[in-house]
């Protein structure tokens, strides 16, 4: 096997970027926040019809803002669980039954000797009896990571040890390049996508229903006290499903609407997790591509809507891993590469933008009570953008001392400087101009 | 634990030599039962950030030790045959035409078999076990192969394997 040393640090760490800028935005999703915690206890305004069927009717569609809530909220405390990473830890390790290497890798010593001449230093767990994960690691502390090992990779050690080795390298760049410590911001947010059919059911499909019928409940008792005849009911009838169905199309309508909100929210985080598994792909890549293009394949690339969707948020889509694989040595895919979480916050006050749409012009005394700008405006581009040419520019730099932060290693692979200053050129026109616009 | 361990590393060199390290593992997380046996079967996990990804390595080990239970009334009746012999002829010819690529003939070899013992044993094993396995995802033809190697190394030493089947059965 051709071995060459592995680039852990090719692109810049922007997950960490991203948490390090989330703060500027908190204001805006503390306002999210009161607005959805108002909506809940506001009473009815004054001379509406006030009448049982209409206040429950009310009080429920309170509830309707946890849509929005609840996912922010989940963003704001994957970032919070980050200060205490043992959490992380012991919850990896019970839930994926993990245990250290003494107990569980006694046939392996092989796998040992390649991550010790690798990673010196670096901590295994392993469950050899589970097979649907094949590595990952996870913070063990702030600066030491620990990498899991299941059944797959000793299955795969035995079949192929060269791509094997790929693997292990891919995991390897996550720990030099610091991503342990974060990847996990982005756990609760993954966890409420896998349970958003429960989430979805219970804070818009349960309130709604049950504001329907209390509205319905109050029709058809005013009807009722006004001694309506008996022949009249049918066409009562069809004008409360009526009603119902024109409610359901703007229910649905508004549904949309709040899952581009959530979309737009968690865009940047999916990015930097992706930017992570690109960057450690690249790692495999310099090591030895054919195999790390083999590896890619082993996975079964045709995967069901849901899984597919959840696969999403950990890791970019295989084809896009195998095309940049084969194509980084390309400086314009390098580029593309360095380039692409930058556009991704340009993409964000874009569908956030979209998502204002409705409300302008609006004098809903609620909406005004949150104002985009802070986190989606020509002003806040400019200063990201400003910020990641900066970042961009001086990687080449940086590179080698993150990584020693994270390896405590000296052996570091340099970095070529032109793709990123070129990187950052790009990022710096797109700055400039949107300082232009802010103005 | 010995006889147990000696047949677990010899269906997986049988089978999928890349499991046989881990084959006393496995068994012995089958034995244990509750949600460590589950895990063993998990095929779809979820796909967790700072990993490589997940799929396409699913251990085939538990699903054959799940079959053997399964096909345990017959495999006690065909493993302690006066006429083994015959059998042991069937299930060799079988694996050479398992092996053939893309052969179709062993399921026809399986089909062809006369209805008379020890074949309608042999039959219902082979049935039962290609059953479970095609459950795990493994297609038709693999599992058609998978079934025969089986048969054809507890065939080697049948009153061992008997007691391996018997041992996996009292841990169910």
């Amino acid at each position: 096997m051709t071995a060459g040393r592995a680039q852990n640090n090719l692109m810049p760490p922007w997950l960490w970027f991203w948490i390090a800028t989330f703060f500027v935005s908190l204001p805006y999703y503390v306002a999210v926040w009161r607005r959805n915690l108002i909506d809940l206890v506001t009473p009815l305004p004054v001379g509406a019809d006030d009448s049982i069927g209409n206040m429950f009717a009310f009080r429920i569609l309170g509830f309707v803002g946890l849509s929005e809530f609840i996912p922010s909220v989940a963003v704001v405390l994957g970032i919070a669980a980050l200060v205490f990473p043992m959490i992380r830890t012991r919850w990896i390790q019970k839930h994926y039954r993990l245990c250290p290497r003494s107990q569980a890798f006694m046939p392996l010593p092989e796998i040992i000797a390649f991550l010790e001449d690798q990673a010196p230093g670096i901590r295994v767990t392993a469950n050899l009896t589970r097979f649907d994960q094949i590595a990952f690691i996870y913070p063990s502390g702030f600066r030491q990571t620990t990498l899991a090992i299941f059944g797959p990779l000793i299955k795969l050690w035995h079949q192929d040890k060269a791509v094997a080795k790929a693997i292990l390298v891919h995991e390897i760049a996550h720990c030099r390049h610091g991503d342990a410590v974060v990847i996990g911001a982005g756990s609760p947010f993954r966890v409420l996508v896998e349970r958003w059919a429960a989430l979805f059911f219970s804070v818009w499909v349960v309130p709604f229903t049950l504001s329907v019928l209390a509205l319905a409940g109050q029709f058809f008792w005013e009807i009722y006290l006004s001694n309506t005849g008996i022949l009249a009911w049918p066409i009562v009838v069809l004008y409360k499903v009526g009603e119902t169905i024109i409610l359901g199309v703007l229910f649905a309508a508004t549904s949309l609407w709040v899952l581009l909100w959530v979309i737009g929210l968690f865009l940047p985080p999916m990015m930097g997790i992706w930017c992570s598994e690109l960057n450690a792909d690249q790692a495999s890549a310099a090591y030895s591509r054919k195999h790390t293009l083999r590896a890619l394949t082993i996975m079964p690339d045709k995967k069901r809507r849901l899984q597919w969707l959840f696969s999403s948020l950990a890791h970019p889509p295989q084809k896009l891993r195998q095309w940049m694989v084969a194509h980084s040595r390309n400086p314009v895919v390098l580029i593309g590469m360095l380039i692409l979480y930058p556009l991704t916050l340009g993409f964000q006050v874009l569908i956030l933008r979209l998502w204002e749409l409705p409300y302008v012009g609006s004098d809903d005394p609620f909406l005004q009570l949150v104002n985009l700008d802070a986190i989606a405006s020509w002003r806040s581009l400019f200063y990201l953008w400003l910020l990641s040419a900066v970042l961009l520019a001086l990687w080449p730099y940086l590179s080698p001392i993150w990584e020693r932060c994270f390896s405590g290693s000296n052996i570091v692979a340099k970095l070529e400087p032109k793709p990123y200053w070129i990187s950052a050129g790009i990022i710096a026109v797109l700055s400039l101009i949107s300082f232009t616009q802010s103005r | 634990v010995e006889l147990i361990n000696y047949w677990a590393v010899k269906l997986a060199e049988a089978t999928a030599p890349s499991e046989a390290a881990l084959a006393p593992a496995i068994t012995s997380a089958y034995l244990q039962g509750g949600s460590v046996r589950a895990d063993l079967f998990r095929q779809t996990g979820i796909d967790a950030a700072g990993g490589f990804g997940i799929g396409g390595l699913e251990a085939l080990l538990p699903w054959i030790l799940r079959s053997l239970i399964a096909a345990s009334n017959w495999l006690y009746t065909l493993l302690a045959s006066d006429e083994l012999g015959n059998a042991i002829a069937a299930v060799k010819d079988g694996v050479e035409l398992a092996e053939k690529v893309g052969s179709k003939q062993p399921k026809e070899a399986i089909t062809q078999m006369p209805n008379n013992a020890p074949y309608s044993d042999l039959k219902h094993v082979m049935n039962v076990i290609g059953a479970e396995l095609r459950t795990a995802g493994i297609v038709d033809d693999q599992a058609d192969l998978i079934t025969f190697r089986v048969i054809n190394a507890l065939l080697e030493k049948p009153e061992s394997a008997v007691e391996f089947v018997r041992q996996l059965e009292a841990a169910q």
